[in-house]
């Protein structure tokens, strides 16, 4: 086991040497925005989150230590009554730190860098060398990968350290300190020192700032007052920062006292009605021992399902995000008007929603073809007009005047082509999906604070990004703030795979009747890449392999500790099933209690995150879409594979505990309690 | 199911044959308890002494079904624990036997009080509290009950263990050093307490001892020297088991 957080800190630093390589790209790709500035840039970024990410990883791989070192503890109990001063064992463990992130770092930096030239780049095919240069400045990156992964296994192997040489040598050598020193941790709970106090005071700062900036959006950066705004976005930043980093010292305390407060609950409830002593009240028994070890790993398994569920849910939520803004990018619109987003063309309109209407005979007559779904739409132009250039891949360079052109569509009408769609997209009265540059429309967006101006009035609107190909906002509402006006066009949608939307709409359309427009495959579309097993699937896996293995190295050590405890119930009577069963009871649950803790507290933190309604600075304060959007979340939350996942993590620690019981009781109690004294099993 | 001894030999507590134990093998090999024949008889507290390393904790280990015998039978009464399943042998250790052990095995996590009613539980035997008051009164522990284990001297820890083996009233204790952390006084007692016992409840009582004093408290002194009985002394004194002790010296490898 003393392996695995080598291991774990050497996938760091493989994670790392990704990032750090894919700086300049694998050798033989070609960049063009490649460069010295983005190149630091990512350099900077790289740093910032690698320290927090491996920062809070690191508390992997220092449980594994922790249960690696398990039948360490009287030696090192040993080495201190025989003269070696606690800072001394400290320093040699940090030494030992310094070794093995040496060897982790090297080892995973020369795999990361392997891979991003082997690895899912080699489709693209070999060409020469392109590299502008940069190449050898990876190295930096390299370099702090190494840094950080050292000094980080170098403090996991100290504080490892320090933990299990607490108190006096008898103290260290009996885990009677990890009684103790469990219960100054929850003393510190009830009672927060000034460290914690620090924490706290700094956590709810930032998260007042936080609020008041979702209430008010006052870190807003306006485009046209930048200089004068952008110092407030900034600070606004750096508090989002500090409350984000803050987060999981606050989560580990909810975490700590939720996986406490219901162990005693259920310990009782397991001894509940059992006469005698069975395995369940062993198992009780064992439940109710507190120690820092047990602590230490089902918090780590709380925080890993913590993390599972809240990706699990991001993934999937934005994986379905995309799906629906995907689904409702219309292959075909026609039009009242031939003049696109352009400002500048044979027909130009004043600002405000579209005038000229679609012929209704054929906005009807294609609304009754069965082979086909439409969305009408009134087109809105707002804003001033800007010049615009492109940069087009070929190397073209193209100019022109544009001005915002949104569509204000029949959502009722798009609920036919995905049910909710652009509801779940985030659009509501005062909202907008944002596109930016799309298929049938192009709008300048303001992250923060954007309005839509028509005839010097401006209307302050939402923006929610998505993978949506155009800028919508709602028809009834536009018309309620921008005055009557028409249809002016149609999105036209396949009902089913084999319809040709083209081919079914050239058939109603004649010529000087409309306009039709499609969207070209070739512009503006992003095909995301996925894992074969699925981002939320690889997510899921990952969390899946860390719990089993963290729950039966627990389960494991867990056992070792109590070994003599269980030769001595052997001793006085207790029958060998019992105790065989006990240590799969409450290793299943130990586990359900992890993964209950940090199910909830993920879950919590994902609904609270995802939720636009919630906490997205700006956005309209509206409970009811809030809470729908809440529901909708929580409809697609994959409860199935996060469920096999509980269950096979569960399944795995019962049985890894019933097949180590299982070896125990074939000893005798004296073989056991011997086993027991060689380990140092006071 | 255990085999059951001619009843002739009813009167025997605990009886070994050929009973043996080796730790190791090849030349590291040690044979702690070497082909032993013994009988305990109903009602006597025996005393096993020998020098250190001669066998006598494995010995006891072997009686009391807590070790696994290499070779040889052991009977507790007429049944034959040599040839128990777990289960069975599980109720023995439950409610035949009490052992005090060496290094006591109190339960850390537990009361001394939940550590005395532990083999109760575990075996689902009523409690009367009269016996419990007794047994708490003649070991002096009153005041300790509701202290941890790890808060009381090797004394104290040793007193619970020995009310521990005593709560279900087993027909036979085995005791490793019971009195080796006791003063002179308390020993006294509770050696006075165990032959009591015997006499009384016909209880046997078999306990390892280095100390003659101890040993002198005990009906039979059964000699045990590089895993064999070597001899007993029969109504024994301080003075006839430390010449006993004495002739052994020249005997062990």
């Amino acid at each position: 086991m003393k392996w695995i957080p080598v291991a774990l800190m050497g996938v760091a630093a493989f994670l790392g040497s990704l990032l750090g390589t894919l700086i300049a790209n694998p050798l033989y790709a070609r960049d063009p925005s490649s460069g010295m500035a983005p190149f630091l840039f990512n350099l900077v970024a790289m740093i910032v989150y690698l320290v927090v990410v491996i920062a809070i990883l690191a508390a992997i791989p220092f449980a594994f230590l922790r249960l690696a070192w398990v039948g360490r503890r009287t030696e090192f109990a040993t080495s201190m009554a025989l003269g070696a001063t606690r800072s001394e064992l400290i320093r040699r463990a940090r030494v030992e730190g310094l070794r093995m992130g040496v060897f982790a770092s090297i080892a995973g930096i020369i795999a990361g860098a392997l891979y991003v030239q082997v690895g899912p780049f080699a489709e693209h095919g070999w060409e020469p060398f392109t590299s502008q240069g940069l190449y050898p400045l990876v190295a930096v990156a390299w370099l702090l990968v190494m840094a950080i992964v050292i000094a980080t296994t170098s403090a996991i192997y100290g504080i490892a350290m320090s933990s299990m040489t607490r108190g006096t040598p008898v103290e260290a050598a009996t885990a009677v300190v990890a009684d103790s020193a469990s219960e100054r941790g929850l003393g510190r709970l009830r009672e927060p020192g000034r460290g914690i106090r620090v924490v706290l005071a700094l956590f709810a700062f930032a998260w007042v700032v936080m609020l008041v900036d979702r209430l008010t959006n006052i870190g807003r950066v306006d485009f046209d007052n930048a200089a004068e705004t952008v110092w407030l976005s900034n600070t606004v930043g750096v508090l989002a920062f500090i409350a984000a980093i803050s987060a999981p010292v606050i989560g580990w305390f909810v975490l700590r006292l939720t996986a406490e407060a219901l162990t005693g609950p259920v310990a009782r409830a397991l001894r509940y009605g059992t006469r005698g002593l069975g395995a369940r009240s062993f198992a009780a028994d064992g439940l109710m021992q507190r120690t820092g070890l047990r602590t230490g790993a089902v918090m780590t398994m709380a925080i890993v399902a913590a993390l599972s569920t809240a990706t699990l849910g991001t993934y999937t939520l934005g994986d379905h995000l995309n799906y629906t803004a995907e689904r409702l990018n219309a292959p075909v619109a026609v039009t009242s008007y031939a003049d696109g987003f352009f400002a500048e063309g044979p027909n130009p309109h004043p600002d405000g929603l579209e005038q000229t209407a679609l012929d209704p005979s054929l906005l009807a007559a294609l609304s009754a073809d069965s082979r086909i779904h439409v969305v009408p739409f009134a087109r809105l132009r707002a804003g001033d007009p800007y010049e615009y250039t492109e940069l087009w891949p070929d190397g073209r360079i193209e100019e022109s005047t544009r001005q915002d052109t949104y569509l204000a569509v029949d959502v009722a009408a798009s609920d036919a082509v995905v049910p909710d769609g652009y509801r779940l997209l985030g659009l509501s009265d005062g909202t907008f999906v944002a596109a930016g540059e799309g298929n049938y429309s192009n709008v300048a967006v303001n992250m923060r604070g954007h309005e839509i101006v028509v005839a010097g009035v401006s209307e302050p609107v939402h923006p929610f990004w998505s993978s949506s190909r155009d800028s919508v906002v709602s028809l009834d509402w536009a018309r309620e703030r921008f005055g009557p006006a028409p249809i002016s066009g149609a999105l036209i949608y396949a009902v089913d795979d084999t319809v040709s939307v083209r081919a079914v709409v050239s058939e109603y359309v004649t010529p000087g009747q409309a306009y039709t427009y499609s969207h070209n495959e070739d512009y503006g579309v992003v095909m995301l890449s996925r894992a074969p097993l699925g981002a939320s699937g690889t997510v899921l896996l990952a969390g899946l392999i860390i719990a089993v293995a963290l729950i039966v190295a627990m389960s494991t050590a867990s056992q070792r500790l109590r070994r003599r405890e269980y030769a001595t119930m052997a001793a006085l009577g207790a029958t060998p099933a019992s105790l065989r069963v006990a240590p799969a009871i409450e290793a299943a649950v130990t586990a359900s209690i992890a993964i209950v803790t940090g199910v909830a507290v993920g879950l919590t933190y994902w609904l609270a995150t995802a939720n636009p309604y919630l906490m997205s600075p700006g956005a309209p304060i509206d409970a009811g879409e809030a809470l729908w959007h809440l529901g909708a979340h929580l409809g697609l939350f994959p409860w199935t594979s996060l469920a096999i996942g509980a269950l096979v993590t569960v399944a795995s620690a019962a049985l890894a505990s019933l097949v180590f019981g299982a070896s125990m009781q074939q000893r005798t109690p004296v073989e056991e309690l011997r086993t027991a004294m060689k380990e140092g099993v006071s | 199911m255990a085999k059951k001894t001619p009843t002739a030999e009813a009167a025997t507590a605990l009886k070994a044959r050929g009973l043996t134990k080796t730790y190791g093998s090849g030349e590291a090999a040690v044979t702690a308890v070497d082909h032993v024949d013994l009988d305990i008889p109903e009602g006597v507290l025996t005393a096993v002494m020998g020098p250190s390393g001669s066998g006598k904790t494995t010995l006891v280990h072997l009686l009391a079904g807590l070790d696994r015998a290499d070779a040889g039978q052991v009977w507790v009464g007429e049944d034959e624990i040599t040839a128990l399943g777990d289960k069975q042998l599980a109720q023995v250790r439950g409610r035949v036997v009490g052992f005090v052990f060496q290094g006591f095995n109190l339960l850390q996590t537990m009361s001394a009080k939940d550590n005395i009613l532990l083999p109760l539980r575990l075996n689902g035997i009523p409690r009367d509290d009269e016996w419990l008051d007794g047994l708490i009164d003649m070991l002096g522990i009153g005041k300790e009950l509701s202290r941890k284990p790890y808060e009381m001297s090797g004394g104290q820890q040793q007193r619970v263990a020995i009310a521990r083996a005593l709560i279900t009233r087993p027909r036979i204790v085995l005791a490793d050093e019971p009195t080796g952390n006791l003063d002179t006084h308390a020993s006294a007692e509770i050696l006075a307490h165990l032959r009591q016992s015997c006499r009384e409840l016909g209880q046997s009582v078999v306990m390892v001892t280095h100390d003659p004093t101890a040993a002198s408290y005990a009906g039979r002194v059964l000699l045990f020297v590089n895993g064999r009985v070597d001899g007993h002394i029969t109504d024994p004194t301080p003075a006839s088991v430390l010449a006993g002790l004495d002739a052994l010296a020249g005997v062990q490898r």
